[in-house]
């Protein structure tokens, strides 16, 4: 009995183990294509004298950036932290 | 026992822990650059070296892992010094079985499962924490990799959908400094939940010892540097022959694929080694790169040489617990001593030194190094 309801504890966090690796995992590679993207288009923008295109691309891909280094600060900060 | 023979007893254990440490990382850490040097993201030995610190600092992040290594899988109440030398000698034997054979297979089962086969004969089945087998090392075991493949699958996925139609030397050349990033995610977490399994086994040996309580389990500053300083050096020797069977021989991998097989592994491993399960990042990385490999096209895989990884990894836990068990019956044919541990360890030595020179004398893989 002991060894199941340790399998049925375990099993609800690996639940939550499924979920947090699915946010973070996609969530950083969708952020890093976005920049690639965004970079590459403020490339192409300026190279075609769209001057405020390229600044909108440029704006988005530090924001993406930004979201890049927000997501790995915050999986750092949950590791270090207690599972609640 | 007198307390000479109980305090040499513990430095061999110690060094023993230390030296399973130093194996796993050159044999787990193979795995995180492999990726990292496939796709020329880095040259090998940077490659090598930047892992290397950041699995260095990964051990410092967190010790969850080591309690449950320390607490959840065996009685710590039975475990004696001898015990715990014997499941330490059993595993780093199916490291250097594997390694050999260049096969990505866990580390960590080997720890556990060389534990646990000496505990067995050690104390009979009373002393093995099933319940923690079951849910803390068998089912992450299961579920790890599996997330590792659908997580990088599903990044190609959006990798595809997002830069399809951009030049690919652009794309190529973006990835590839993403990986900078990825590879560090990767070590660190890596550090993270491998550094902690022998700093767990160390601990087991001072409650052992009675230099430490296993009511109050805490693990020492002075373990916790050892643990990463050898995992470290471990990871700087390199190992050539599991990174070519990572990198190059389960898909031939771009930069992009690299990247989410990263991403990916570094995501699942941080997100269990928040709840203190002690996984193996060796699945979890070559799950991710099958994952990135089978998003393109299923045959993509080469799924021949998959399928002996998957075999090694089945037989991790049960031949390391078979040689933890050997190697604990060996050592009590000398006795409840010290004298069993020295013996063992003096002898694998001079074995290693034997293994090391006819080594010397073949070719090693030279196209991964170049």
């Amino acid at each position: 009995m002991s060894a199941l309801s340790g399998t049925i504890i375990a099993g609800s966090t690996l639940l939550r183990v499924v979920v947090g690796a699915l946010l973070a995992g996609l969530g950083v590679t969708l952020a890093f294509s976005l920049l690639i993207y965004c970079a590459e288009r403020a490339i192409a923008s300026r190279r075609q004298e769209q001057r405020t295109a390229a600044l909108l691309f440029r704006a988005a891909s530090a924001l993406a950036l930004l979201a890049i280094v927000g997501l790995v600060a915050y999986a750092l900060i949950l590791t270090v932290s207690k599972p609640k | 026992m007198s307390s000479t023979s109980a305090d040499i007893l513990l430095v061999v254990v110690v060094l023993t822990a230390l030296a399973f440490d130093f194996t796993n990382g050159f044999h787990d850490t193979a795995n995180v650059v492999a990726t990292t040097i496939s796709t020329r993201a880095m040259p090998p030995r940077v490659a090598v070296i930047y892992a290397a610190v950041f699995n260095f600092l990964g051990a410092f992040i967190s010790i969850k892992v080591a309690t449950t290594i320390a607490k959840g899988i065996v009685s710590t109440g039975q475990i004696t010094m001898s015990v715990v030398f014997a499941g330490l000698v059993g595993a780093i034997s199916w490291n250097l079985i594997t390694w050999y054979r260049g096969l990505p297979s866990s580390s960590s089962h080997a720890l556990i499962g060389g534990l646990i086969g000496a505990v067995l004969v050690a104390s009979g089945t009373s002393a093995v924490q099933w319940a923690g087998v079951v849910g803390k090392v068998i089912l992450p075991a299961l579920i790890s990799p599996t997330l590792a493949v659908i997580v990088a699958a599903m990044s190609m996925f959006i990798i595809y959908r997002t830069l399809a139609h951009r030049p690919p030397d652009f794309v190529s050349r973006g990835f590839r400094l993403g990986q900078v990033l990825s590879s560090a995610l990767l070590s660190l977490s890596h550090g993270t939940n491998d550094g902690q399994k022998t700093m767990g086994v160390i601990t087991l040996a001072l409650v052992a010892h009675g230099s430490l309580s296993a009511a109050h389990l805490q693990v020492p500053t002075w373990v916790i540097v050892s643990a990463a300083t050898a995992m470290g050096l471990g990871t700087y020797a390199g190992g050539w022959r599991i990174i070519k069977t990572t990198g190059t021989r389960i898909i031939k991998m771009d930069a992009a694929q690299g990247f989410a097989a990263q991403g990916g592994g570094a995501a699942v491993i941080l997100a269990v080694s928040h709840f203190g399960f002690p996984i193996s990042t060796t699945h979890v990385i070559n799950g991710g790169v099958m994952g990135a490999g089978a998003a393109r096209r299923l045959s993509a895989v080469r799924w021949g040489v998959a399928g002996n990884i998957v075999t090694a990894w089945l037989l991790t836990l049960p031949a390391s617990g078979a040689s933890g068990a050997a190697v604990y019956g060996v050592t009590q044919i000398f006795g409840r001593g010290v004298t069993g541990p020295l013996v063992v360890m003096i002898g694998s030595c001079v074995a290693l030194m034997g293994l090391a020179l006819w080594l010397s004398r073949r070719r090693m893989p030279a196209a991964v190094t170049r």
